[in-house]
């Protein structure tokens, strides 16, 4: 059933335009392919046969003008609106938003063995939370500014990495620097690092507004998960909290089980 | 309408329509479109409207697509009619299959492989709160629907 299962993630990812489909020849495949194929057609069919029967007492060739033009304006207005431009707080969160979906499709993009830990972790593992502005208030130290710049504009991890790892933990910004250095060490596949950040940053009594504290514990797990600890009485520490915490660890629990 | 929602449909329309009519004009793609959402908005207003916005609207536009192409060679694979008949046994088996599958894993399976829908718009069409949530629910879906065609198998 373990093998079938590796079968069904590879032709998955086929249809998921992840792979090639020239991969789906291999013989070992063709049977998960059929599957799939029939999936995909009934899955239309039965969604066409709800529309068809929708449509039943509808006259799709009578228009109402008026209807018609105001959402042809509406269309007009949206496909030619002028890309606002972004201040440069928001240009740069915004450019760290993408940055970071990039990184975490790449990683996951990254074959990894099915359903190894590593892969799992990957597979749940969610992007940092940044803080909402990069200034104003009280200034910050000189190093946290120049990592998170590092971090999040300049996808230079390794200059952050240094950045962060110089502030000290008598610093009021350690907490946050832990909790970068963990996505960093994360994203270069150093978990035990990665592990030792979270802890660190978990540590903390009082987090910054920005950090939610279940993302860091959750975090944390994945780190333990990916260094071969058993997980489970944590992930079940999850199962009380709110979405999207109790329907991921529910998910994973069935996965590691 | 708000914009908002007019993209939405207009993103889940163009998913839709790049993977089961791609050979068709980008103009013609959105004439028919903005023909499919303004029925839809008329009778939607009306309270006429028994299935999902997605559904309809796309329903519309399948049928509005079918008179553009009719008397070409070239149908669309999906007639709903001819794909009922002619589906192998193990299309079948997986159609019979689907049946049994709860409403959750056919709306996220729809989303993604018959309309194409990026995560986010399954996300928001789902409910649930972060793309690993939908990838975990997508696979499981997917494993629970294998499951049943295997289980079909074996009583056969």
């Amino acid at each position: 059933m373990e093998e079938r299962n590796d079968y069904l993630d590879k032709v998955e990812r086929i249809f998921d335009g992840e792979l090639d489909k020239s991969h789906l020849r291999d013989d070992a495949l063709k049977e998960d392919a059929a599957f799939f194929e029939g999936m995909i057609e009934a899955l239309g069919v039965e969604e066409l046969e709800r529309g068809e029967q929708a449509l039943e007492d509808i006259d799709i060739d009578r228009i109402d003008p008026d209807i018609r033009a105001q959402l042809a304006a509406q269309n007009k207005k949206l496909s030619t609106a002028k890309v606002r431009k972004l201040t440069p707080i928001r240009r740069i969160l915004a450019i760290a938003a993408s940055v970071l979906v990039l990184i975490v499709s790449g990683l996951l993009l990254w074959n990894k063995q099915t359903n190894s830990p590593a892969a799992l972790a990957e597979d749940y593992y969610l992007d940092a939370d940044l803080p909402g502005t990069m200034s104003g208030g009280a200034v910050m130290e000189e190093n946290f500014q120049a990592g998170l710049v590092d971090f999040a504009v300049k996808e230079d991890f390794e200059t952050a990495k240094i950045a962060f790892q110089q502030i000290g933990d008598d610093s009021p910004r350690y907490t946050e620097a832990q909790y970068f250095l963990g996505h960093i060490a994360f994203q270069n596949e150093d978990f035990v690092a990665a592990e030792n950040a979270y802890t660190n940053a978990l540590a903390a009594e009082n987090l910054p507004g920005y950090i939610d504290r279940n993302r860091v514990a959750w975090n944390l797990m994945l780190a333990q998960l990916a260094n071969g600890k058993d997980i489970e009485e944590a992930l079940k520490n999850f199962l009380p909290t709110a979405t999207p915490f109790d329907e991921m660890a529910r998910a994973l629990l069935e996965e590691l089980q | 309408m708000n914009d908002a929602t007019f993209l939405q449909y207009k993103q889940f329309f163009y998913g839709w329509a790049q993977k089961h009519w791609s050979g068709i004009e980008q103009h013609i793609k959105e004439e028919v479109f903005l023909d499919a959402l303004a029925i839809y908005v008329e009778y939607d207003r009306q309270g006429k409207v028994t299935v999902k916005p997605t559904t309809f609207i796309i329903s519309v536009a399948h049928r509005k697509f079918q008179q553009l192409r009719k008397g070409q060679t070239q149908e669309l694979k999906k007639d709903v009619a001819a794909e009922t008949n002619e589906l192998p046994i193990q299309k079948e088996l997986v159609r019979t299959a689907l049946k049994q599958l709860d409403e959750k894993c056919k709306a996220i399976l729809t989303a993604k492989y018959f309309y194409n829908a990026s995560m986010e718009d399954i996300m928001q069409e789902t409910g649930a709160k972060s793309r690993a949530v939908v990838r975990t629910q997508k696979k499981r879906c997917i494993r629970k629907l294998k499951a049943i065609v295997v289980e079909m198998q074996k009583a056969a």
